[in-house]
């Protein structure tokens, strides 16, 4: 009897604590493709009216009594998502989100749902998370950002050896690369052989090729917006990986719980003492490094702060002779660095906008060392390239169909194309090229609206301001002749911040997007002006190549972007899409014959501008699910360049069009990956493209004992075609064992069956009667080059500590 | 060039291909300070049965004119076709201006710009330097001994200096004469139906005799950082080591126009820089011969007005610490007969003589 009321009066008890009691509703909003934590994001829960912006690990906490509740999340670009929720004690819930909004349209080749993909309006956006990168296979262990995009359609190397991506036929600085915000001028390692981006650290890389959202500007073929990594990890991570030519660790770890973490990466290569074995490296030094540090600042629910900080140095030497402007050195030297800082403020209105404002400095400066021959003495050339930026974003959800930014952005462009230091060399005086100053101020807005589940609209709006400033002297020259020293008629000086030249011009973006729940078809137009390039007269640029603001005799280039897609999904596993694109350039930049811009005052001299036009199709098909996955994507792409002009002179190729320096026009690349999602994760990639332009003599001529080769046209003749088949093996966590320390092997090898694909063809002197049985009677010799004309095996060792 | 590369990267001799274009004048020439160092030739490419060639002009008429109103008429060299000389005497004066004319026997007509005579820059100093991994050679596959030849200079300051430079090799030599599938006798390789047409006999020089090869490999440079300064040992050509026996440098420095160091630095650029993977990229080789009635016509070639000094070295390389590469063929004395002296070969032919050159010890 006892025991009966006492369990009576135990569950009154009982009843009357829950009757009334509050508990702790933990709500985490991810990104639906890649799981990565969604900071800012709104999250509503009614009855109740509770709002809260999740924090940079995507996370919000709510304080209920017990009861049923609806929750909603929503984020800017994202598909809004609700819940029902039943509140009976503390609990943790997750919220995925799905991409959806500021960009229309998109070719999804990385991913797993592909239904999302169909129904997320976006156009030419390749989205790359970091487990996606890590499934790559990569040079020499390491896996990387632009060599993963460069499988993907419409992306390819501006061959190898070069120092960035080229996007459907555009060079390589008409793209914008950013890190966390800030510009990066060499995005690349060891002359392009890997991306400066920390493999440990990247958390998400989205390259738009089609329609670039408003608040990007100044590049006309692309834009690479790499994210680095939030910190918000609640206890110590350490990540790291030892390989045969860098070796990298980076650790994730709160400073002040719940307020303060700190991310950092660090990488360095340091194993070039193995060149002393080979006699053709003696003396060859090959270092880099690279390093990353992201600190998260959370005071209040309404703030959130973030620096990063980046530095990559390289240092390259090699014990052959190097000329520049007649001095002759003994030895290669190239030493450059990147230093680039940035902060970030987010300050959240109310539950439905927030203001993000950032400040940002970006600096490049590259070396080429000039040893003396006997003395030893240095002679240095330097230049620099610094770009700050202050950018301030307003966002607003209206609601779940229409979401708009609003922003302003201020540039300011500090460019030291060249210096020369003596040293103590004696013969050599010291000499510098007067700064290049020029600011760009623009205003911009994106709206995404989202009428019907069928139909879903961007439009984007951007105007941009360029100014050249003072101090600088402008040549002004006989129009009737071509430029040149001796058709100067006069030199004006400009004083200090003095406007000279100024440009400017809206630039609308749109982009539309109707389907069903398996098909969708969608159309961009976008229209981009670049005030910054790098000029050099080579087949890629060197990182010591010149880089050159818009001035009075060199005008920004413009492009007109115009694609349309079909994505659909086939059956459950498999899907296919194609896109279609076409894009004119006006103020493409050429160079004359013999362009030689080193510590050249006046470089407008050796530069022509015309006409570019590319087009082309890219198709894919994949299947995204089960143990074996991949894809196969094909694009049939062309770039050509038209430099017509009234003065002979000034004509490339006599003013007709021609093929640029980076048209492809077939490109395949097939993925294969078998992942049996324990143990060994197996990826096959192979790539197939047609050979790049390159320039076929006319004749040749004997100019005292030298056989010289003449042109009269660019890019008449065509390498062979290139392919590559790679492998990369990872042995995951070999011991079995659930550890805090997890290993994983990686072993790789990039062109498994060593083709020797060409670099480049170029015709120079016979080596006396050597290869008579390849050249035959020909005057010249011509030589192929190829960068990895072996297979290149690698073996690394990463883990993982927590 | 990108020098990581290395490790993985190769070089191969690739059969060379061809956009030829036929009918293509080349007009090279200079006038000089010095007497019968001023010539013109002119050429023209054609393709003949699939190959190309470049075909000798001997029927033009060519003129250099100076802005003292002379003219000076080239006349076509008997044995050297394509080649046109003044007279004996004809020498450039440092304060005339220079601009050739040329005629070609259908009536097309061709000018240069006109060029002035740079005064001449002497050379300091000619030196060689021995180093044992002088330069890398593809064919070998290894780094080679030799000399890099230097020359120093003091440059003159308040005016822009443009040079070239071109360097000779002297060589004492033993053999004077070859004879395949034949012996030399009296003067004259006779024809031996005995000896396959593949035997080669040499015969040793009857009389002192050096040869004479003249380098050029379109060295230039702009005094554009260097102005006003002493340079000291700047490298001018590369002499690998063949043989132990001892040569005569003998170094040209060139004083030149600005258009014509332009279109030699290019020249340099195309024939001779042309490797790496970032080398500069192939371009039309525009120089300042045009044809007035038809500014289109592709016409290669420059004409310009030079001056020359001279310097040398000796080098005996007796004792230098390394292994010879080699000269190539082993002389092949024709053995002795019973009945008979062999012959010996006076000192004859183009680049040589029997004088002993300045510079000689």
């Amino acid at each position: 009897m006892w025991s009966k009321i006492l369990l009576i009066l135990c569950w009154v008890y009982q009843g009357a604590e829950l009757f009334g009691q509050s508990s702790d509703v933990t709500v985490i909003v991810l990104d639906g493709e890649g799981n990565d934590p969604l900071p800012l994001a709104t999250v509503l829960i009614t009855p109740g009216d509770h709002g809260e912006i999740t924090d940079e690990q995507g996370r919000t906490t709510f304080t209920l009594e017990k009861g049923s509740y609806n929750v909603t999340a929503n984020f800017l670009g994202y598909r809004e998502v609700s819940m029902d929720l039943e509140v009976v004690g503390d609990t943790t819930i997750q919220l995925s989100l799905m991409p959806e909004g500021e960009i229309l349209q998109t070719i999804e080749v990385v991913g797993n749902n592909v239904s999302d993909r169909i129904k997320r309006p976006i156009l030419g956006v390749q989205r790359l998370n970091e487990q996606q990168l890590k499934e790559l296979p990569a040079v020499m262990g390491e896996t990387d950002v632009l060599k993963g995009l460069q499988l993907l359609a419409g992306v390819s190397s501006a061959g190898e050896a070069s120092n960035g991506i080229s996007v459907r036929g555009g060079s390589i600085d008409q793209n914008l690369v950013l890190m966390d915000n800030v510009p990066i001028f060499n995005p690349t390692h060891l002359f392009g052989l890997f991306s400066v981006f920390p493999t440990d650290g990247v958390q998400s890389a989205e390259l738009y090729q089609g329609n670039i959202p408003a608040r990007f500007g100044g590049r006309v073929a692309s834009v690479l917006d790499v994210q680095i990594k939030s910190p918000n990890a609640d206890k110590l991570h350490l990540t790291g990986g030892v390989g045969l030519v860098s070796s990298r660790l980076s650790i994730e770890t709160p400073i002040v719980k719940d307020k303060l973490y700190v991310f950092a990466a660090a990488r360095a290569s340091f194993n070039d003492f193995w060149f002393d074995l080979i006699q053709k490296l003696k003396d060859t030094k090959a270092n880099f490094g690279d390093g990353v540090i992201k600190f998260r600042y959370q005071p209040t629910g309404k703030h959130i702060f973030n620096f990063t900080g980046f530095y990559s140095k390289d240092y390259y030497q090699i014990n052959l002779i190097n000329r520049f402007a007649g001095f002759t050195a003994d030895k290669n030297i190239y030493d450059y660095k990147t230093l680039n800082l940035s902060f970030d403020w987010n300050y959240r209105i109310d539950n439905t906008s927030y203001i993000q404002t950032v400040i940002s400095k970006a600096g490049y400066d590259p070396q080429i060392r000039l040893p003396q021959p006997l003395t030893g003495e240095e002679a240095i050339f330097s230049s620099g390239i610094d770009l700050y930026d202050v950018s301030t974003i307003w966002n607003k959800q209206q609601d779940s169909s229409l979401t708009y930014q609003v922003g302003l952005q201020l540039n300011y462009y500090r460019n030291a194309p060249g210096d020369l230091d003596p040293g103590n060399t004696g013969d050599i005086n010291p000499f510098s090229l007067p700064e290049e100053r020029a600011a760009e101020t623009s205003v911009f807005s994106d709206v995404t609206w989202s009428p019907s589940p069928q139909w879903s609209f961007s439009f984007g709006l951007r105007y941009a301001h360029y100014f050249q400033l003072g101090p600088f002297t402008v040549r002004r020259y006989n129009e009737e002749e071509s430029r040149s020293n001796g058709s100067v008629i006069s030199e004006e000086e400009y004083g200090s911040g003095k406007v000279i030249k100024s440009f400017g011009g809206l630039e609308p973006r749109l982009g539309m997007r109707w389907g069903t729940e398996k098909t969708a078809l969608k159309f961009a137009y976008a229209l981009n002006r670049q005030y910054l390039q790098n000029i050099f007269n080579s087949t890629t640029p060197l990182p010591t190549s010149r880089w050159k603001t818009s001035d009075v005799h060199i005008r920004p280039q413009k492009s007109h972007l115009l694609s349309a897609g079909i994505q659909s999904q086939v059956s459950q596993n498999f899907e296919m899409g194609t896109e279609v694109y076409g894009r004119l350039i006006d103020g493409l930049l050429e160079y004359r014959p013999g362009a030689d811009f080193f510590l050249k005052k006046f470089v407008e001299t050796d530069l022509l501008q015309g006409d570019g036009r590319t087009y082309g199709i890219e198709l894919n098909f994949r299947k995204h699910q089960g143990k074996n996955t991949g894809w196969i994507n094909y694009s049939y792409s062309r770039s050509f360049i038209k430099i017509q002009n009234d003065r002979v002179n000034d004509q490339i190729n006599e003013g007709a069009w021609y093929p640029s320096n980076f048209d492809q026009p077939h490109q395949l690349n097939a993925v294969y990956t078998l992942n049996d999602g324990a143990h060994h994760s197996l990826s096959l990639n192979f790539t197939l493209s047609s050979g790049r332009p390159y320039t076929v003599p006319n004749g040749d001529i004997k100019i005292d004992d030298v056989f010289v080769p003449i042109y009269f046209e660019r890019n008449n003749g065509r390498l062979p075609t290139y392919h590559r088949l790679d492998m990369s093996w990872t042995i995951k966590n070999p011991s079995l064992k659930n550890k805090r320390w997890v290993g994983e092997w990686i072993f790789t090898v990039y062109n498994i069956y060593g083709r020797k694909n060409a670099q480049n063809i170029y015709y120079g002197p016979r080596a006396g009667s050597g290869f008579g049985e390849v050249f035959k009677n020909s005057n010249l010799g011509a030589y192929r080059i190829s960068i990895f004309a072996a297979p290149v095996v690698s073996l690394t060792y990463q883990f993982k500590f927590s | 060039m990108p020098t990581i590369f290395l490790v993985w990267s190769c070089v191969d001799p690739y059969e060379p291909v061809y956009d030829f274009e036929d009918s293509i004048l080349f007009i090279q020439g200079e006038v000089s300070g010095e007497p019968g160092r001023s010539s013109v030739r002119i050429q023209e490419s054609k393709e003949l049965l699939g190959s190309y060639i470049t075909e000798n002009v001997s029927n033009a008429y060519v003129e250099v004119r100076t802005s003292g109103e002379q003219t000076a008429v080239f006349e076509s060299v008997a044995d050297t076709l394509g080649i046109y000389l003044p007279e004996e005497q004809f020498m450039a004066e440092p304060d005339w201006e220079y601009q050739l004319y040329v005629r070609l026997q259908d009536g097309r007509e061709y000018l240069s710009n006109w060029q002035s005579q740079p005064a001449a820059v002497g050379m300091e100093k000619v030196s060689a330097t021995f180093d044992p991994e002088v330069r890398f050679s593809e064919i070998r596959g290894e780094f080679v001994p030799g000399h890099q030849i230097r020359v120093d200079w003091q440059d003159p300051p308040d005016q822009a200096n443009y040079y070239r430079w071109t360097y000779t090799i002297v060589r004492e030599e033993a053999i004077c004469q070859s004879c395949f599938g034949s012996r030399y006798r009296a003067g004259a390789c006779q024809d031996d139906p005995s000896l396959p047409i593949s035997n080669r006999y040499d015969y040793l020089c009857s009389e002192p005799c050096f040869s004479f090869e003249t380098k050029s490999n379109l060295v230039v440079q702009a005094d554009e950082f260097i102005n006003g300064n002493r340079v000291r040992d700047k490298e001018v050509g590369v002499l690998e080591f063949e043989s132990r026996k001892p040569v005569l440098i003998e170094v040209s420095q060139h004083t030149i126009s600005q258009e014509q160091f332009a279109f030699s630095r290019l020249a340099n650029e195309l024939g001779v820089e042309s490797g790496g993977v970032n080398a500069t990229l192939p371009g039309a080789l525009v120089g300042n011969v045009f044809n007035p009635n038809d500014p289109n016509e592709r016409v290669i070639g420059f004409f310009g007005a030079s001056s020359r000094t001279t310097g040398r070295v000796f080098i005996n390389r007796n004792d230098i610490m390394a292994i010879p590469l080699g000269e190539g063929l082993t002389p092949m004395l024709e053995p002795p007969a019973v009945m008979e002296d062999i012959p010996q070969a006076p000192c004859e032919g183009p680049n040589r003589s029997a004088s002993k050159p300045e510079g000689w010890p």
